[in-house]
This record gives structure tokens, sequence and C-alpha cells, in this order.
């Protein structure tokens, strides 16, 4: 009887079920939480951070701890301390219920559905930043991305397959177009326009039902963001529930790990599994240590600069963070991918020829035809034969071609004038101001932008035959710039351009409506944004001449929202990929300005006709004739000559392509060389048919001469060769270099080893006391900027440790391990 | 040989024309094989034309892949026309390493239709998966700096490897509740309730019009033909198959998995790298990891709480929806907006190389804007 009492009063030990488990987790996560927030303002926990330094890699030590406590923290402290007490009491029955099988697959699932949570509700900008909430400040914006993030993927997610979505055709009349596109540069570029257009009207009208989609159901989505905010989903993989979880995980693996004896653990079998667990392990210990100390940010330096010891935390302007020493840049250079435009000069595309990008053996076959058995064949193929990255040129040998030696009717006007390197096709201000001459060719007929006085004391524009007068602007035209506008759904086959002045209303296809708001000559990216407008307070004219911007406000149909636009002449849209990110997607304006009817200096006309009579005319009226020779009458310091006037003009460039200079431990010092690119091409007419003919062009990037040009005989190819800016650069590299004060305070540049050890690019780091400097950006129109990030981290070491060991253990337990077994079996079996 | 013979072919075509006679090879080897189950003499030389068919499959896919690669100029998993070629080359190649792994068609010849249904179904898959590949863009676009890295092609290689062969592991999850669901049917033994469960899951999942349901049909049609025929199996015949399936989709996963952890890690190494920062918690790592937790999840039930059947089958399908959902549809998730793994998507240029300037205006400044000038 006794024995039976006793059997029935020993409780039968717990058995954890998956529910019974998720339960105790997530009332564990609701307790660290709380106690987790507490816990980073409590007064000692908040010393001993600093005393570490986390967050900002460097510590210190400060008193006044104790001090600090109030009978809350008191209060909290014994709260603690008490829940450690009774941890450690029960200690049999948590190891109990973290060995359950059940229990390590909550916690990997919950640890999942967290992740899945971080990534179903869009994390608020800048979440690393442990500091960083959503407050008066960024809460309509935040609010605002949710929304149509969450309308985004609700929208598709009812959508399934595209059923019920809008589909839209590309309108006949730009089909047409892209018909004569597709024969001129090919069935696959054809195609490839033909699926961005599709794309884009069906973007646009999906745009429009997710717009609506969030309009009706923005109650709702408000209400989920302030739950969001709330319970901190919005920056899960910074809160404190979701540390809580992670600790949990952890406590998890190292329980189960190690809950079998060590012999049975360094074993064959069991190999896998405790490599893997001890990889885990390991990576979490790192993420624990990189979550605590983490700090980045960026470092913007200068080439010619002092050294700098600030850095911007997490990339704003407002947190500022000093390093223990300064960063020099001592080099920088950013290179640009080798381009070819190719034009059909008399095909009049309005819409932007492909641009292809250079390398050895590019092959680009055009202007195709069918052969006699209907398969359509390239009449033209370019062919890349060698790129280089240094090329000089020394003024082309120029003369006057015959009438019929086959050549292109191309006049052109020889100048002996300063080396400005002001523009190319595009237009673009390209490189800074050298103090060279250099022969300046203007073709009229190739490109109608006017070479500016790099004084600013005229503007010359040059012109043959026809009436000068006719080339400047008309009385009264204040219009400063040309907006190419094109209204996907409208069916156009090219971009409309439409000249544009300040306060213009312009109406568009869609029934949209353009505002040119204002405009800036002096554009700067870091001050000048797309709600605050230009900062320069000058009017617009007296502005100085660097790069230019323009804010608009598409107007759509329906009285819907405007939005603003800030469009710049050196971010295409498209290019760039902003575009996407826009409201109305289907508008697409670009900006071209024009440095010649924008107001500013004297505008000039040269002119010369067939008898080689030449003249500058003044925008007065005035005018005075030219001889070959002679110095052109232009105000100002600057001296322009005229060397020749050609009807055909046949140039002979002299091109000396260097090799790049790599020295013995791999540091290239040409790479930070301003050297322009060179290229040798071959031009085959005809390719694969007995008429085979082959030109081989020798070209450099040299703006203002015939080197970055070629016209064929028949003047209906053109092509460009350029440094493609309007994309990502093909590579970007500094070098740093170290200061420090020493013990008298005198700063002194550290021996951090040779510029290739110094030298930083995308990929490849430096470090410096537990700094890490890495290429994050640049700016194309400002060649001494070049942006660093900089990452304080601790734990990374241990974190790639981690990862490798799972990667081990992995591979141990999946592939190694049955292989030997089946081996073995197999040997048992024989 | 004319070098320009090589680059100027299409190698996609001569896939699909291997893919089509690879299928009939397979669907006249499932048939040899299963009168072969009903004679008892079982003859491999159907199998072997079939495996033939798929390793020329793989021979021209690498082509395909290598002459974009010299089109190109760089390791072709720059937008996602090449990275799906990629994947059709991955399942091709992974089909194959499975074919020998798991020994099949050695095992006798109810394995050997199995195998020969996969095999039907790969070959199928990637015809269809070309057919798509072809409607999208195939314009040449550069490597942004980050990309220029030695990890690109290890990284991607793994991962997409990794998702062809959980992806098999997946299609094996789904023959086995195709055939729960026509055992059901036809010869009983299973709840209502989990007969419509399995259906709705057949008919509900992404692209199920080209993955479960003809699957399902397929399946339903040999359960007919062996039903009009009075060969339906017995319970205990279906059990036996149910195990055989569960243990052979437990070694494609097995050879998956290494892949999977070592692509995602690998992509850590290379951010690491790139930005010092191993993990940016941006939403395709995030779906990476989703999917690598879940078969954390299905390796602890199986391996320690001895789940095999229905219950490890779902997790195993769970997890190659994961696959699907970070391979083709993380650009729909909420928090992919901003993520800098976007580049494979149409009209979107890259940000990698982009941590952006210090910003007093984020909302405006998108990414790859110029740095702006330090207002000190």
């Amino acid at each position: 009887m006794q024995e039976q009492v006793s059997e029935t009063a020993a409780p039968k030990p717990f058995r954890w079920g998956f529910a019974s488990s998720a339960g105790v987790i997530l009332l564990l996560l609701v307790i660290g939480d709380v106690a987790g927030n507490l816990l980073s303002r409590w007064p000692p926990m908040r010393g001993l951070f600093r005393a570490m330094g986390a967050f900002s890699g460097h510590g210190r030590f400060e008193g006044g701890v104790l001090d600090a406590m109030v009978a809350r923290d008191w209060l909290f402290g014994a709260f603690m301390i008490a829940a450690a007490a009774v941890a450690w009491f029960n200690r049999s029955a948590i190891l109990r219920f973290f060995r359950a099988m059940q229990t390590g697959v909550m916690l990997v699932s919950l640890t999942t559905l967290a992740v899945l949570v971080g990534v179903l509700v869009p994390q608020i900008e800048n979440f690393e930043d442990p500091e960083q909430r959503v407050s008066a400040a960024n809460r309509a914006e935040e609010m605002d991305k949710f929304r149509w993030a969450e309308g985004y993927f609700f929208y598709h997610l009812t959508h399934l397959y595209g059923i019920g979505m809008p589909k839209a055709e590309v309108p006949p009349g730009a089909m047409e177009g892209l018909e004569r596109f597709g024969r001129i540069y090919g069935a696959e570029e054809k195609k490839n326009r033909s699926v961005m257009m599709n794309a884009a009207f069906t973007g646009q009208a999906k745009t429009s039902e997710i717009e609506d989609f969030v309009r009706s159901h923005r109650k709702t989505l408000d209400r989920a963001f302030g739950i969001c905010t709330t319970l901190d989903l919005n920056r899960t993989y910074k809160s404190a529930w979701f540390a809580t979880l992670i600790w949990l995980l952890g406590i998890g693996v190292l329980i189960n790990t190690f809950k079998y004896p060590w012999r049975a653990l360094l074993t064959f079998e069991k190999a896998g599994f405790l490599v893997t667990h001890a990889g885990i392990l390991t990576l979490l210990t790192g993420g624990m240590i990189s979550n605590l100390f983490t700090d980045r940010g960026i470092l913007e330096l200068r080439l010619g600069e002092p050294p700098e010891d600030i850095y911007y935390r997490h990339y704003q302007m407002n947190k500022r963070m000093r390093m223990p020493f300064s960063v020099k840049l001592d080099r920088f250079a950013r290179k640009e991918w080798k381009a070819l435009d190719v034009f059909f000069l008399q095909e009049k595309f309005e819409s932007r020829p492909p641009r292809y990008t250079v390398w050895p053996g590019r092959r680009i076959p055009l202007d195709w035809k069918p052969d006699a058995s209907g398969v359509q064949q390239p009449q033209l193929e370019l062919v890349v034969r060698e790129v280089h990255d240094h090329a000089k040129a020394n003024d082309p040998e120029v003369w006057e071609g015959k009438v019929n030696d086959g050549g292109p009717n191309m006049a052109a006007a020889q100048f002996d004038a300063p080396f400005t390197g002001q523009h190319d096709m595009h237009g673009h201000a390209e490189q800074p101001a050298v103090s060279e001459r250099r022969s300046l060719m203007m073709v009229p007929e190739f490109s109608s932008k006017p070479w500016i006085d790099p004084a600013g004391e005229f503007r010359l524009l040059a012109a043959h035959r026809g009436e000068p007068r006719g080339a400047f602007p008309a009385e009264g035209d204040d219009t400063f710039a040309t907006l190419d506008v094109d209204v996907m759904s409208s069916g156009q086959e090219a971009p409309v351009p439409l000249r544009i002045r300040l306060g213009d209303r312009l109406d568009v296809a869609g029934g949209y409506q353009l505002v040119v708001r204002s405009a800036t000559r002096d554009f700067k990216p870091g001050s000048d944004t797309t709600e605050r407008g230009p900062a320069n307070p000058l009017p617009l004219f007296e502005q100085a001449d660097g790069f230019r911007a323009v804010w608009i406000d598409v107007v759509p149909p329906g009285g819907k929202e405007p939005e603003r636009r800030l469009l710049s002449e050196v971010l295409d849209p498209v290019e760039y990929g902003l575009q996407d990110g826009f409201k109305y997607k289907e508008v697409v304006v670009r900006l071209r300005w024009d440095r010649w009817t924008e107001a500013g200096a004297p505008r000039f006309v040269f002119s010369w006709d067939a008898s080689g009579k030449a003249r500058l005319v003044a925008q007065d009226g005035t005018e005075k004739p030219v001889a070959i020779g002679q110095e052109l009458d232009l105000p100002g310091g600057t001296s322009v000559v005229l060397k020749g006037l050609f009807e055909r003009l046949r140039a002979k460039m002299s091109l000396e392509f260097t090799p790049s200079r790599i020295e013995a431990d791999g540091f290239e010092p040409s790479f930070y060389e301003r050297d322009a690119r060179g290229m040798v091409l071959d031009v085959i007419h005809n390719p694969r048919t007995p008429e085979e003919k082959i030109e081989t062009i020798r070209m450099a990037t040299i703006p203002d001469s015939q080197a970055d040009r070629w016209v064929s005989n028949d003047g209906r190819v053109g092509v460009q060769f350029v440094e493609n800016d309007e994309g990502f650069p093909f590579d970007w590299r500094s070098v740093l270099s170290i200061v420090e004060k020493d013990a008298s305070g005198k700063p002194r540049t550290m021996d951090c080893g040779t510029e290739k050890e110094r030298e930083i690019r995308v990929n490849d780091y430096f470090t410096y006391k537990g700094y890490r400097f890495f290429q994050t950006n640049a700016n194309p129109k400002d060649p001494t900027y070049s942006g660093i990030g900089v990452v304080y981290d601790p734990g990374i070491e241990i974190v790639l440790l981690g990862m490798y060991t799972i990667i081990a253990g992995t591979v141990l337990a999946f592939l190694v391990r049955p292989i030997v077994r089946g081996r073995r079996r197999a040997g048992v079996t024989a | 040989m004319n070098p320009m013979l090589w680059t100027s072919f299409d190698w996609l075509e001569v896939a699909d024309g291997l893919c089509l006679g690879g299928a009939l090879m397979c669907a006249i080897s499932l048939f040899a094989h299963w009168r072969a189950s009903i004679k008892g003499a079982v003859s491999h030389a159907w199998s072997s034309l079939s495996t033939s068919f798929m390793a020329l499959t793989c021979v021209a896919m690498a082509f395909s892949v290598g002459t974009r690669w010299i089109e190109v100029n760089h390791f072709p998993s720059q937008n996602m026309n090449e990275v799906l070629v990629m994947f059709t080359t991955a399942l091709v190649l992974s089909m194959l390493v499975l074919h020998f792994a798991l020994g099949l068609h050695r095992r006798g010849a109810g394995w050997a239709i199995l195998d020969d249904a996969l095999m039907l179904l790969v070959f199928a898959s990637t015809y269809f998966a070309h057919e798509y590949i072809r409607t999208l863009n195939t314009a040449q676009r550069d490597l942004p700096p980050a990309l220029q890295s030695y990890w690109f092609p290890p990284h991607l290689s793994c991962l997409i490897f990794s998702y062809a062969t959980l992806g098999i592991a997946g299609l094996v999850a789904i023959v086995y509740f195709a055939m729960r669901f026509w055992s059901g049917v036809w010869v009983g033994g299973w709840s209502t309730r989990s007969q419509i469960l399995i259906l709705c899951g057949m008919l509900f999942v992404p692209f199920a019009q080209i993955v479960t349901i003809p699957v399902l049909l397929l399946i339903g049609v040999i359960f007919l033909g062996l039903r009009a025929t009075g060969r339906l199996p017995k319970r205990e015949t279906l059990a036996g198959l149910e195990r055989s399936l569960d243990d052979v989709s437990f070694r494609a996963f097995a050879v998956g998995i290494p892949f999977l952890t070592a692509g995602l890690w690998m992509g850590a190494f290379w951010a690491q790298e790139a930005w010092a920062n191993y993990w940016g918690w941006d939403s395709k790592e995030n779906s990476a990891l989703i999917t690598w937790m879940i078969y954390v999840v299905y390796v602890h039930l199986r391996m320690l709480g001895g789940y095999r059947g229905e219950k490890a089958m779902a997790v195993l399908a769970g997890g190659a929806l994961s696959v699907f959902i970070t391979f083709q549809a993380f650009g729909y998730l909420p928090d992919s907006q901003k993520s800098l793994h976007k580049y494979t998507d149409d009209g979107v240029v890259p940000r990698e190389g982009m941590s952006g300037g210090a910003e007093d205006d984020s909302a405006s400044a998108p990414a790859p804007a110029p740095a702006q000038n330090s207002a000190r």
C-alpha cells in the first residue's frame, strides 16, 4: 500500500510537445523583449556598454554608474537576480525543456518565422542603426513605403498567374518603329525593346491598380503599420525579442550539442553533427559580438584635402563619429566601361541607339537584310580587335578629300584652341580644363554643340553654308533646355522633344502635363534634393557653370496627385534605374540642356561656304571675315585660331596606345592616370560574302577630336567611342594613408605598407586598428571625391570561421558520411 | 573549324531538341519497365538511351552557358534570362548526378519506373522553362564592380545546383502526394480531409500549372490505367513505395543541402569582402536563410523525431516552395523593394557596390546617384 502511494505520488516528467514548447518560447520572447528594452536603459548595463565600446568602436570608462540608479533601476536589478536564481534552481527542468526535440524544432521554426516577418514587413530605412526608430520625423515617409510595399505584395498575391491583371500590347505605331529599329540593330535588339515596352505598358496599368488597392485599404494598412511599429516588426533584426530568440536558439544548440558524452561525439558518425553545431555556435557568438560592437558609416574624402577622422554613422550626416586616427586620400580614380555608340545618320531615329560595351573580340552585327534564301544577314559588322587603357593622340593629319574618292562629304573647320574636353556628342561636361592647346575640329553635320570658352567669355558654334544668323535663338526665346518625353502607353515611336522655360506647363501624350518648377546650372547632389529644389539662391543664369538639373511636376490626368521629379543631365533615369522608382513609370522624361540657347556668354557663329569664304557672326549681326591662320575676334583672352576649312574632311589620327604599368607587387599606378582609352576596331562591310571589305580604325576617347568618332564613306554610319559614365563604373580604386598624432601631438603618417597594401577596391578592403575601409561610391563628375565605407566589427572573423565550419559540417554529414558508410557496408557484404 | 560556328549556334535550340527526344525515350523506357515489372524481365536499353539524351542535353546546355559567357564577356548570371539558363543546366546536371548517385534504375523495375518518370519530368520542365526564357530580355549588361568578384561564379553555381537538386527532392515529394491522392481515390484508406488538403496544396502552390498539376494528372493517368487493367496496387505495396519515395527524396536532399549551405555562406563571404558586412538582412539573403532553416527543421524532424512520410514530405515540399520564392518570386515580397539583389529584374539597374553617400534626404536620393558633396 505504502509502495502504491509513493508510485502515484511521483510526478511523471512533463513531455514537451510542439504547442507547449512554442507557447513557452513565445512567453520567453515577451519577457525577453520587455527585459531587453529595460536592460538597454539600465545604468549599469549602459556603463558596461560604454566601457566596452559597444556601437562605437572605442570604449571608455565613465564612473558614476551607481549614482545614476533610481529606485526603479534597483528593482529591475533585484528582478534580474531573482530570475537568475529561479533559473538556477530549476536548471534540470530547463535542460529537459531545451533537450526536447520539439523545443529544438520550434526554436528553429520560430526563428524562421521571425526572419520571414522581417521579409514580409518592410524594414525601416537605416534599421541597422540600433538607435533608429519610427519617429515623427520619418513616420509619414515610412508609412508611405509600408503601404506601397504591402499593397504591391497583396496585389500580386491576389492575382496569382497574372489572373485579373491588366495586359497591354505595344501599339501598331510603335511596332512599326520597332521593326525599322530591328532592321538596323538586329532582331534581338528589337525583341528586347519590345519586351521592355510591353513591361512598361503593363506596368503602368498595374501601378494604377496597386495605387487603387492601397487607397481602398489605407485604413487597414495604416493600422497594420502601427501594430508593426509597436511590436518592432519593422526593425525586426534589431529588436529585443529577436535577440531573445537568437539567445534561446544558441542556448538550445549549445545544450543539445553537448548532451552526448565526449566519446560519442568524437566519432566519425557524429563528426558532421558536431562540426555543424560547433559552426552554428561559433557563428552565433561572432554575431553577438558584431551586434554589440559594430559601427558603420561613410567617410567622405577628397584628393588634396587634409586627413579626415570623422565618418557619418549609418550614412546620416547628423551622426558623426570620430576615429582614433585620420585617413587621407592619396590616390583615387574611377574608370568607366568603354563603349561604342553606333548611329545610322540618315535613319533619324530619335530614340536612343543601343550602347555597346567593348572588349577584345566583341562582334556587333548591324544593318540586317535578307539574303537570297531569305535569311537575315548583317551588312555591317564591327569587330573589336584591341582595347587599351591608355591612349594619346597627336594632332590629326587632315586634308581635303576629292569629289569621288569614296569618302563622306563631311564639312569641317579646324581651329587651334585650348583643350577643354568640354563636350562630347551628348553635351556632357567631361573633364576639368588643362592648360594645353589642341586641334579643335568642328563638324556641324556630326554635332551641333557649341564650343564654350573655358574662361566663360563667349560661346562659339560652327555652321556650314546657309544663313549663320538662323543659328541664333530667336529674339525673346528664353528656352534653355529640351525635355525628351516618352509616354509609353501613347504608342509614339520616339520621344517627343519639348523646349522648356521656367514655369512652363506642357501637355504631353496620355493626358499628362509637365510643369517646369525650377532649374539650376550648379547642381549639388548633396544639398539639391527632389523635395527641396535647388539650394543655390542666385538667379539661374548667374549661377556657376556646373551640372544642370531641372525640377518638374508630372501631373497625371484625372486630378491625381502630381509627382515631383528631379531631372539631371548626368543621370539618365532609365540607365540609372530611377525610372523604376517613379510613381508614373510610363512617363519617361530626359533632360537635354542647351548650352547654346540658355542665357549666358555672348554667342558667335563661325560660318563658311564651299568657296572657303569664312566669317565670324556675332549675335548683334556684326560679322567679320576670317582667313586661315587668323585669330578669331572673340571677347576675353582665349585665343582661337582658324587652321583649315574642309568640304570633304579626310583625317588620319596619330594615336599611340601604351600598356598599363604594373609594379612588381601588382600595384597599377597607371590606373590613376587620366588618359583616354584606345581601341582598334574592324569595320567589316558585307561580312562573310565575296564583297567583304574590312576597314581597320584606331580610336581614342578624346573629345573635341576626330579620334573618338568614325563615319562611313557614304556618310550613313557613325561610330563614337565613349567612356560610359551613365551607369555603374567598371572599377574604382583609392589609395589611403593613415595619420596619427604622436606623443607630442604632431600628426605623423603611419607605415601601413606599400601602395598596393593601402589600395582599396570593391571586394578588397583595407584594415587599420579594426576599422575596415572599402570603396563604396564616387561621383562620375567629381574626379576628386571618393566615398569610403567604414566598418568597425570585431565579430567578422569569428562569424566567418563559423560559416566555414558549418559548410564543412554539412559536407561531412550529408556527403562524406553516407559515401563512407556505403563503402563500409559494401566492404562488409563483400 | 570556324570559331564563330560555336558561338553563333543556338545551343538552347539543340538542348530543346534533345529534351524532346529524351522525353520520348523516357516515356518508352517507362512503358518498357512497366511491362517488365509485369513479366519480370527487366531491360535497361531504353533507360540507357534516355540517360544518354540527358547527358547530351547537359553538354548542349553547357555550350549554351559557355557561348553566352563569351558573348557577354562575364559569368552569365546578370539577368533573369541568363540565371534561368544556368538553372535548367543545373537541373539537367543534377538529375544526371542523382540518376547515378541514387542508382534507382539498378534496384528493379518499379524503381526504374520512378527514375524514368523523374527524368521525363525534368526533360519536360527544361523544355517549357526554355520556352519561357525566350520571352525574356536578353540584353547584355555590364557587371557592376561588386559583381566582379571571384565569389560570383561559385556562389551562383552552388545555389543554383542546390535549387535544382532540392527542386527534384521537392518533385519526389509532389509525386508522393499525387500518389497518395490517387491511391486515396481508388484504393482508399485515407481520410477525406487529408485528400482535400493534398488537392488544395497541389492546386494552389505557385506555378501549379507547370509542376503539380501535370504530376497529378500523370499519376492519375497511371492509376486509371492500372485500374482499367485490374492491377491497382494493394495498400501494403503502396506503403512500401511511399517509404521508398521518402528515402529517395532524402537522398536527393542530402546531395543538395551542402551546396545550399555553401552557396548561402559564400554570399556572406562575398558581402564581407565587398562591404565588410557579412549579413545585411537583405530580403534575398533572408529568403535564402529561410529556405535553409526549413531544411534544418526537416533534418531534425527526420533524424531526431523519426518523421517519415507525409509530414516530412510536407516540410520538404515547403522547402522547395521556399526555393521557388527565393529564386523567382522574391521581387514581390514587401521588403524586397530596396534589395541589393534585384539585378536580375528587367529594367532594374543593380545597386551592388553602392551603399550610398551620407544622406540627409535618403528618400529622394536613390542609391546609384553620385555621391554628395559633404556639407561640412
